[in-house]
């Protein structure tokens, strides 16, 4: 459904993604950890065809960058709408549905920029999801929301994932990983160091990484702990 | 969007019936010679800087973004200075817009050939502030080798954009242009609206970027070239009419164009009314110019919104 095979990319002259292979299917949520600086966002970036020599499949799939925000002032409901730009109508009824399922239906007509950090990325989330698109990159959804708006929108994606669609996420926190996503890929300097099931994923790169639990664990090279 | 029709079409009619002799239906020849042609122009000059502005905010997520931030308002007006320079408009009066659109044209060229093939908001508004730089530093040039100070006086005078003793050639020359550049920039509302996410986010909704900053840019150059070529330096116009009417029409930039057109348009003919009206109402020698006008209405306003906008 969609993935790179031996992909290699360099952003001002520095390669940050090394030989990386991911492919995902129907049903698949794909939780990408990894210490800042491992590629995640380059190959979230890989994936959506943004890349020098890439192309977009706009109808296809559905891209939400880091810290996503919209430059002016527009209202919930337009932002979400703009989702079906790739099909050149205004479907009310898909976003609607979008905005429902993002939790965002009551802020329909308020401002973006007025709204909760938290809820304006759901809106966020909302104009990705009115595309209907098989795929959905999201790059950190649940970056600076509360744990139970991070816990709701890790459901919703899984839900996506249910039905068939194809959820590709960066996802810092380990514990939201482990429990919604049904696969887990590990990145450290460029390269894919560990892929699979999450729990078996966590055995594996328990050599490699250690693990700090405190506010969430993340997944930190054992370079950084041992300091 | 229908009162700011009907306030346009007020106002066109008002400036027909506003004139150095006061308030009154004039006979066919002055309206038809003198009136008209300022009006419309005054319309069409507004409607080119309205639309530009919202579209160039727009593209550019910037609420400071003024037409003149491409540079080719400036361009028109060193074509302009050319055309002073060497007398030229003195043999064949066309000579004056015609050199100004010409520098309008260069601009433009020089402007794509500035930002690259990998065109970006930000590489757009680089080129744009080296192309405005060049132009005023070529007009200072002129003016300082002026051959002799009536010239001088005489671009200084033009610079400050203004509208009286236009023709209906003038109009000729300056609306197929005018109307052209608007033509452009009313079509690319769909896609500012999705640049708002982002260039990155606008190109996984299938906008081509570097392609709609590229007809933005030439959009612009042919509504405020055309503008300038027939009126002069107007500034102020395009910055400040997107950032009245979105209180009223909301922030979404593809919702604000045909706004910001008609909008610019009543804003320049109102104060080109204005500008009329002054010798009659103020002890002044002669009309205020313009530009100075719209510079004058529009600081204030401006400084009312920024103390409105929160941080």
């Amino acid at each position: 459904m969609i993935g790179v095979a031996d992909f290699s990319a360099s952003l001002g002259g520095r390669q940050v993604l090394h030989g990386v292979s991911l492919a995902a299917g129907p049903g698949a949520f794909v939780a990408i950890c990894g210490p800042n600086g491992a590629g995640k966002t380059t190959l979230l970036r890989g994936l959506a065809g943004l890349l020098a020599g890439g192309r977009t499949a706009p109808r296809r799939v559905a891209y939400v960058e880091q810290g996503a925000r919209c430059a002016w002032g527009m209202t919930v409901r337009q932002v979400a709408t703009l989702g079906r730009l790739p099909h050149g109508d205004r479907n009310d009824a898909a976003v609607e549905r979008a905005m429902e399922a993002c939790g965002v239906a009551t802020l329909a007509d308020r401002r973006i920029d007025r709204i909760s950090g938290g809820q304006a990325r759901r809106a966020m989330l909302a104009r990705a999801l009115a595309t209907e698109a098989e795929v959905l990159l999201l790059d950190e959804p649940v970056a600076d929301l509360d744990p139970r708006a991070a816990h709701e929108v890790m459901g919703l994606l899984a839900g996506q994932a249910l039905r068939g669609g194809c959820v590709v996420a960066v996802v810092h926190q380990v514990e939201l990983a482990v429990r919604y996503a049904s696969r887990m890929v590990v990145m450290a300097d460029g390269r894919i160091v560990a892929d699979g099931v999450p729990s078996d994923v966590l055995g594996a790169a328990a050599g490699s990484f250690g693990m700090i639990v405190g506010q969430g664990a993340r997944l930190l090279p054992l370079s950084d702990l041992n300091r | 969007m229908r009162w700011l029709w009907a306030a346009l079409g007020g106002l066109l009619l008002v400036s027909l019936l506003v004139g150095a002799a006061g308030f009154g239906v004039p006979d066919g020849l002055i309206l038809w010679q003198i009136r008209l042609p300022r009006t419309l122009l005054a319309a069409l000059v507004g409607a080119g800087l309205g639309v530009s502005g919202a579209v160039l905010q727009g593209a550019l997520r910037n609420p400071l973004a003024d037409p003149g931030l491409l540079g080719i308002g400036g361009c028109a007006a060193f074509g302009a200075v050319v055309a002073f320079y060497w007398g030229m408009e003195a043999v064949f009066a066309p000579a004056l817009p015609i050199g100004a659109l010409a520098g309008a044209g260069m601009g433009c060229a020089v402007l794509m050939a500035f930002s690259g093939r990998a065109l970006s908001g930000p590489s757009l508004i680089l080129a744009g502030v080296a192309l405005s730089a060049l132009a005023s530093a070529l007009i200072a040039l002129a003016l300082t080798l002026a051959p002799n100070p009536f010239a001088l006086a005489e671009i200084t005078f033009w610079l400050m954009g203004g509208l009286e003793d236009r023709t209906l050639l003038h109009l000729a020359l300056a609306a197929p242009v005018i109307l052209a550049g608007c033509a452009v920039l009313v079509r690319v509302g769909g896609r500012l609206d999705a640049l708002s996410l982002g260039e990155a986010t606008a190109a996984t909704l299938g906008v081509p970027v570097a392609q709609t900053l590229r007809l933005v840019a030439v959009g612009v150059a042919l509504a405020v070239g055309g503008g300038a070529a027939v009126a002069g330096g107007i500034g102020f116009v395009g910055l400040v009419v997107p950032h009245l009417l979105r209180p009223v029409f909301g922030e979404r930039p593809g919702g604000l164009l045909w706004p910001s057109l008609a909008g610019g348009a009543a804003l320049l003919v109102g104060a080109d009314v204005l500008a009329r009206l002054g010798p009659l109402v103020l002890p002044l020698q002669q009309e205020p110019r313009l530009g100075v006008l719209t510079a004058l209405l529009g600081a204030p306003f401006l400084v009312a919104i920024a103390r409105r906008v929160g941080p």
